[in-house]
């Protein structure tokens, strides 16, 4: 956990083991006993936020409505909230250890695919329009995925506040435009109310 | 243990499909299904079928009342136990001609209605 601390607060790349060993209070060799490089901590720290995910991912479908979205959203959130470095330095893991990003990418397919059948869900259900093709649905998917995985950076980038409805609503406005009648009474009856500004 | 199984894509599309399904297919049963209970007029015309199974020692006597158009109209009533097969094959002959609208076993119900699938 010391390291994840690290990791969010000074970046993956400029944290050195002995940054590490510093804030655990214990010799680097001590350290290097456990964890022989930074690889093998990062490789633990992935497991332990691979388990999250995997949570996070296992909540598809815990309501009939368009709630379910806004659940996960809320997730998402805390868990970019709590690892960002998760996000923030992904080209850098990508490009250090390419082993560990290959599960990584097993996670944003996951996604993409969730997104991709809640969208194919929400239409049978005549929330959102059906007149989007396949490819186009692909498409949604992957332009909301892209928000989750690149928000946090973004508002970074920006200086900007990062907050829960700021999240909620970059995402849901992808939707708003494909939102049948049916879906608009839906979307102002559960997800408007908690994002107070759309 | 470790607990890396790995879903490719298609299979993981196809159990998001599957958990989507179950909103329009997954409904808890109504009251209006068990009205072949408490209207049973449709017992008039139904097919009926003697089953003997062996339980504990003895055989018991069962009779499947079948309705002859609507096969999924089902009623199946233990009727008696008896202390041997032959008994128990006798009676439930008997017991199922008295209960039959049609003695002579012509109302029969056809299997193809149920439309089962052996896979």
């Amino acid at each position: 956990m010391a390291s994840i601390e690290l990791f969010n607060e000074q970046g993956f790349v400029n944290v050195r083991l002995q940054n590490i060993a510093d804030e655990l209070k214990i010799s680097v060799g001590n350290l290097a006993y456990h964890f022989k490089n930074k690889e093998a901590i990062v490789a633990k720290a992935y497991e332990k936020i691979g388990e999250e995910l995997k949570a996070i991912l296992s909540s598809y479908r815990a309501s009939p409505d368009l709630r379910d979205l806004d659940y996960q959203l809320d997730s998402y959130y805390q868990f970019i909230g709590k690892y960002p470095f998760y996000f923030i330095d992904i080209l850098e893991i990508k490009r250090n250890y390419p082993h560990l990003h290959e599960e990584r990418k097993d996670f944003i397919l996951k996604m993409r695919v969730q997104f991709e059948k809640r969208i194919e869900y929400n239409q049978t259900r005549g929330i959102l329009t059906s007149e989007l093709s396949k490819q186009q649905v692909a498409q949604l998917a992957d332009n909301i995925c892209t928000l989750v995985t690149f928000w946090y950076t973004s508002q970074s980038i920006k200086d900007e506040n990062n907050n829960l409805c700021s999240f909620k609503c970059s995402i849901w406005m992808q939707l708003h435009a494909f939102l049948t009648q049916k879906g608009l009474e839906e979307y102002e009856r559960f997800i408007k109310p908690a994002l107070n500004v759309i | 243990m470790s607990s890396h199984i790995y879903i490719d894509k298609t299979s993981y599309e196809n159990l998001m499909d599957y958990m989507n399904n179950q909103y329009f297919v997954d409904h808890k049963g109504e009251y209006i299904d068990l009205d072949l209970f408490f209207h049973d007029e449709w017992l008039l015309d139904s097919a009926v079928i003697d089953h003997v199974v062996e339980r504990n020692g003895n055989w018991d006597v069962y009779l499947v009342f079948a309705h002859v158009d609507d096969p999924f109209k089902i009623i199946k009533k233990k009727i008696t136990r008896c202390t041997s097969l032959q008994k128990a094959m006798l009676s439930a002959n008997y017991m199922k001609r008295q209960a039959a609208k049609d003695q002579r076993g012509t109302l029969r119900l056809d299997e193809a209605y149920f439309q089962n699938c052996d896979n």
